[in-house]
């Protein structure tokens, strides 16, 4: 047999003349994506661009006096010098006194961090420039570059990828962060065997750029932007392991960081749609998330939002952005044809993520969904992860539905101030060390689990829901 | 700035229908072979232009784009591989996929094909498919899928044989599996 033919008949064969499907609902697909809440890597072509044309108007004096120019060993660095890591409640010394520890330039010649920064917001199908301050629901988007004038080469290690975040302060309190880069499979790094870890060099005399775009989120952990005020802001980045090149000299974690720069805070205009609103489409599945209040889009544009409550009218949510909709052609053929379906495709399949709503005297429910995620470590609701990250997240599951014969146990809990019950459906078979995997996450209406429903077209086959 | 978002929808628009119209059908059969199922291949297919346009890529034809098309269909093809245990528990909830074989019967050869290389764990049948059909290079594969040439040396022998095993011998293949193995000496 001549094996490349046979392929090529095979994949002939098989493909044939079948229909090119249709390019609209790929555009709304791409659409979406490019709409996508955090700036984990948003190197868009357009954004850059501007970042680079409009860089040198943005910025506010950055004094560097209230880091310190530590000798790491032959060499210095500009970084961050608090006792723990910066986050959140954190005093900063050096911050809202309006005066600087020591502006006589030292550390000119140290490892340092340069920034600049620009509010940048969605289109409708990119990141666009918007100007010096930032309005509540843009995003804030980072041009950094680690800046090595020490005169010896330096490495670091770049186990996930080095980015730079920023913080917001007020009277020298962090009261704001930028929704930092997504780090996979919830940090833990696995090395490849015999492959090198991955490494970022830092020559002498050169100067690393880094980028970052992300929402600002209020340290409240709403999800929200902080409120319409006057910041500052610090830009920092973090670098493990930084040593000399050439030398076996202790490596050093550091935390460089510049500024502050003066950050304005305006309120959004009343008028101003979420991106998704503005694209037309409902957000993509990946930026969603069962919670026990429904189906909730979280992420900086205004904070989040409940897309989908659990008890609502349904027919209130019919607009072109809705996440569910009304198709009176859906299990056509069927006794009682129309069913409310979601507004994305409706083949559910193993691999990608799906939404299903069940509806009963025109409210909905229940929402049952799968594989929603991507842009947060593993999360309960998200339908991923496994029982135990479930247990950690809500210490208050309990088994309500012990294993089935194909090994599959639903965990329950009661969410009071929702009245609705979380379900998570685990696959004992899988991921066993850590007591089975999510395949399914439901929200029901009301103290109780009845059990699995069907979902996707299997809900022909099943108890209609009522017409609208 | 509404405006200026339809222009670019539109812009994208015309530079996706061009690719398809252009590739569409080169990119699912390269699709089909990687995962040996129309509809999961379209799906791939679809996916990964998304994946690809997700990133502005104002001006670039079907030449340039192609090639990012292919490695984003080879990773999907991996990567749902790698996903698709977790979802076989819940499949009695759903209905059950249609699948393609039509009434007519097709050669032997090429249902066997279609069974051997069903047979092959995703990498493996990976680096078949772009050794045997797209005729890439070790080095080429190893590109593209990221992995060292050791690796893809070791798939495609390892892919080969298991061919080889349900096959008989295959033209083509032989001289491939010499080669890979005195270069893994």
């Amino acid at each position: 047999m001549d094996l490349r033919r046979a392929m090529d008949d095979a994949a002939d064969r098989a493909v044939g003349d079948r229909p090119v499907p249709g390019t609209g609902p790929l555009v709304e697909r791409v659409l979406r994506r490019r709409a996508v809440r955090t700036g984990t890597t948003l190197t868009s072509g357009a954004a850059a661009t501007v970042l680079v044309a409009v860089a040198a108007v943005a910025l506010a004096d950055a004094p560097p006096g209230w880091v310190a120019a530590d000798d790491l060993g032959g060499w210095t660095a500009n970084r961050l010098e608090i006792d723990g890591e910066l986050e959140c409640g954190v005093v900063v010394p050096g911050l809202g006194d309006g005066e600087v520890v020591d502006d006589d330039g030292a550390g000119a010649d140290a490892l340092r961090l340069e920034a600049e920064f620009r509010a940048v917001e969605y289109d409708g199908t990119d990141l666009v420039d918007a100007g010096p301050d930032l309005v509540r629901g843009q995003l804030l988007a980072l041009d950094a570059s680690v800046v090595n004038d020490t005169g010896v080469d330096l490495v670091a290690a770049d186990r996930y990828g080095t980015s730079p975040t920023a913080w917001l302060a007020q009277g020298g309190v962090v009261v704001g962060q930028v929704e930092g880069p997504v780090v996979a499979l919830g940090g833990v790094y696995l090395p490849s065997p015999g492959a090198p870890e991955p490494v970022l060099a830092l020559p002498a005399g050169s100067a690393r750029n880094l980028d970052h775009q992300g929402y600002v989120a209020d340290c409240d952990r709403s999800g929200a932007p902080p409120p319409a005020g006057e910041y500052e802001l610090l830009v920092t980045v973090r670098l493990e392991d930084v040593r000399a090149e050439d030398s076996d000299a202790e490596p050093h974690d550091l935390t460089l960081v510049t500024g502050p720069f003066a950050l304005t805070v305006l309120d959004a205009p009343e008028e101003w749609l979420s991106p998704y609103e503005l694209s037309g489409y409902p957000p993509g599945l990946e930026d969603v998330e069962i919670a026990p209040s429904g189906v909730v889009l979280h992420g900086g544009w205004r904070g989040p939002r409940v897309l989908l409550p659990i008890g609502h009218p349904i027919a209130e949510l019919g607009v072109p952005t809705a996440v569910v909709v009304w198709d009176g052609e859906y299990c056509a053929g069927t006794s009682e044809p129309g069913r409310w379906v979601p507004n994305y495709n409706t083949e559910v399949r193993s691999d990608t993520p799906y939404l299903w709503p069940t509806v009963q005297d025109g409210r909905v429910t229940r929402i049952d969904g799968a594989l929603l995620w991507t842009t947060a470590p593993i999360y309960v609701g998200r339908g991923q992860g496994t029982l135990r990250d479930a247990q950690e997240a809500v210490p208050s599951l309990a088994l309500t539905l012990p294993a089935d014969d194909a090994g599959i146990e639903v965990w329950t809990t009661y969410d009071a101030e929702h009245g609705t019950t979380v379900a998570i459906e685990i696959d004992t078979t899988q991921s066993i060390a850590r007591g089975g995997a999510i395949v399914n996450v439901a929200v029901v209406e009301g103290d109780g689990y009845d059990g699995p429903v069907p979902v996707g077209p299997a809900v022909c086959d099943g108890d209609g829901d009522p017409a609208p | 700035m509404r405006r200026r978002g339809e222009e670019r929808a539109r812009a994208l628009h015309a530079q996706i229908d061009e690719l398809l119209t252009l590739r569409g059908a080169a990119l699912r059969r390269y699709a089909f072979l990687l995962c040996g199922d129309v509809h999961e291949a379209e799906d791939l297919v679809q996916d990964a232009v998304v994946r690809v346009f997700s990133r502005a890529r104002d001006g670039q034809g079907p030449q340039v784009l192609e090639p990012y098309v292919r490695r984003a269909i080879v990773n999907g093809s991996v990567d749902r591989w790698r996903r698709a245990g977790r979802w076989r528990e819940r499949e009695h909830l759903l209905v059950a996929p249609d699948r393609v074989d039509g009434p007519e019967r097709a050669s032997a050869d090429r249902l066997d094909v279609l069974a051997a290389l069903a047979g092959l764990p995703a990498r493996q049948r990976a680096c078949v498919v772009l050794r045997f059909y797209e005729d890439l290079t070790v080095p080429e594969i190893s590109e593209r899928l990221g992995i060292g040439k050791g690796s893809v040396k070791r798939y495609l022998s390892m892919g080969v044989r298991a061919l080889q095993d349900r096959l008989g011998s295959v033209s083509g293949a032989d001289a491939h599996v010499e080669l890979i193995e005195e270069g893994a000496s």
